[in-house]
């Protein structure tokens, strides 16, 4: 190795970014050549110089609790509630409707209610499933700052089914994908469009994924784009008379994977 | 780490404060002035969290400070334009410095700070981010934004400046 070699690696030599070999090559060098040696004592000295503790500085107090208050938090109430019960059915839309028939002279006159209220329930659909995107986003972000992730937390599918078990009136499909890199790691209650509804917790290596489970409603054709809110993918499917949906800041083709895994 | 989000700001992105400051503190030369960089950088950080796809949290996080800091670096000398530059007046020796903090570093370390605030920033950063944040050329070049050749070119100048201006000041004294 040459001098000028030598002090055009000088700095990266003494920054640690050198490989040993070359490290190995400029010690040589630094032994036998006086200058060498000289500029890299200067050097030495000018880093041993800046790495003094008092030259740093350090986040003066309170600015970690001043930066914790600014940063936004997403309100429950800043989302409209979604899943209006525009289909004529009441709020209680998934309960069977045990009421007594019309009487018949009423009933044309029921039916072509009906049918207004599913032409508007078409019409809506698409604003309706956005408000209610929203709430599931809101939803998921709020299950991970409220620390409230899970009300039963457990891996096992047989444990997280029966939690449900009197706290909703329908029992959501529960599965466990761990096998295919989506553990199961618990479940809640949460309240979406008006309705208690099952939330699934999966993981998917630092992501979580929140599944919402309700029993699907009619006229419901469970057809709905993926959509991309605040960052998260939110995506909608049906199943055996559910509509899930999945929330998550996990890439969109992961997210699709697993959504393909809860539809088997 | 555990969770993604609202828990993993925390625990991720929170931690890198002081270093988050440090940079932006060597960068806008005031406390108050960095105080309010660093909050901005982290609400832009808290709004981009939900794209950023895991990694070295902290050069992601330094690389938005670095750009707080320089959007609004440019904004000043903007209307700087109007005033005259006035070294004294606006020097490193900022008014919003804290004095007790000032009295407690001894002589040579008086010396080396207002020679590194007296660098021009694009130097400045580099060295700051070697030196006082421990980043590699790799980091420093995503952070900045600029090849790892001209961080390289860049420290070297930095450091010639430097240890030139510090042999001048250490003759005078």
């Amino acid at each position: 190795m040459d001098c000028p070699r030598f002090l055009e690696l000088l700095h990266p030599w003494l920054d640690g970014e050198l490989d040993l070999v070359n490290a190995l090559e400029m010690e040589r060098h630094s032994d036998g050549c006086g200058a060498c040696l000289a500029e890299s004592a200067a050097l030495r000295d000018l880093k041993a110089r800046l790495s003094h503790g008092a030259l740093a500085f350090a986040a003066p107090p309170g600015l970690a609790a001043r930066i914790r208050a600014s940063l936004p938090v997403a309100s429950p109430a800043s989302v409209p509630p979604a899943l209006p019960a525009s289909d004529g059915s009441g709020s209680k839309r998934w309960r069977p409707w045990h009421r007594p028939r019309a009487r018949l002279g009423a009933a044309g006159l029921v039916s072509a209610l009906l049918a207004l209220a599913l032409g508007f329930w078409a019409m809506n659909a698409g604003f309706r499933r956005d408000a209610l995107a929203g709430e599931m986003v809101a939803c998921h972000v709020r299950s991970l700052q409220a620390d409230h992730l899970f009300d039963v937390a457990s891996t096992d599918r047989h444990t997280v089914k029966p939690w449900f078990t009197g706290k909703l009136d329908f029992s959501p499909p529960v599965a466990d994908f761990s096998e295919e890199g989506f553990p199961l790691v618990g479940g809640r209650l949460e309240y979406l469009g008006g309705h208690p509804v099952a939330a699934l917790v999966y993981r998917r290596h630092l992501h979580v994924i929140n599944v919402f489970c309700w029993p699907a409603a009619s006229g419901d054709n469970g057809r709905a784009t993926p959509k991309t809110l605040q960052g998260y993918h939110v995506v909608f499917w049906s199943r055996d008379g559910f509509r899930l949906g999945a929330v998550s800041d996990l890439n969109a083709e992961e997210l699709g994977q697993f959504v393909e895994l809860m539809k088997r | 780490m555990d969770k993604p989000n609202a828990g993993t700001f925390e625990s991720q992105v929170l931690p890198h404060l002081d270093a988050a400051f440090g940079l932006a503190r060597w960068l806008v030369r005031s406390d108050t002035d960095a105080e309010d960089r660093v909050q901005d950088a982290y609400l832009r950080a808290w709004k981009s969290f939900a794209g950023f796809r895991g990694g070295d949290a902290k050069a992601w996080l330094l690389a938005i400070v670095r750009n707080a800091c320089y959007t609004w670096l440019k904004s000043r000398r903007l209307e700087n334009l109007s005033t005259p530059f006035d070294e004294e007046i606006h020097g490193p020796w900022d008014a919003s410095d804290n004095p007790h903090a000032r009295l407690a570093l001894d002589r040579d370390r008086q010396a080396i700070r207002r020679a590194v605030e007296a660098l021009p920033v694009e130097f400045r950063e580099v060295l700051v981010l070697r030196e006082w944040q421990g980043c590699s050329y790799r980091e420093i070049s995503e952070i900045a934004d600029i090849p790892i050749g001209t961080v390289m070119s860049r420290l070297l100048r930095a450091r010639e400046r430097l240890h030139k201006s510090l042999a001048r000041s250490g003759g005078e004294g």
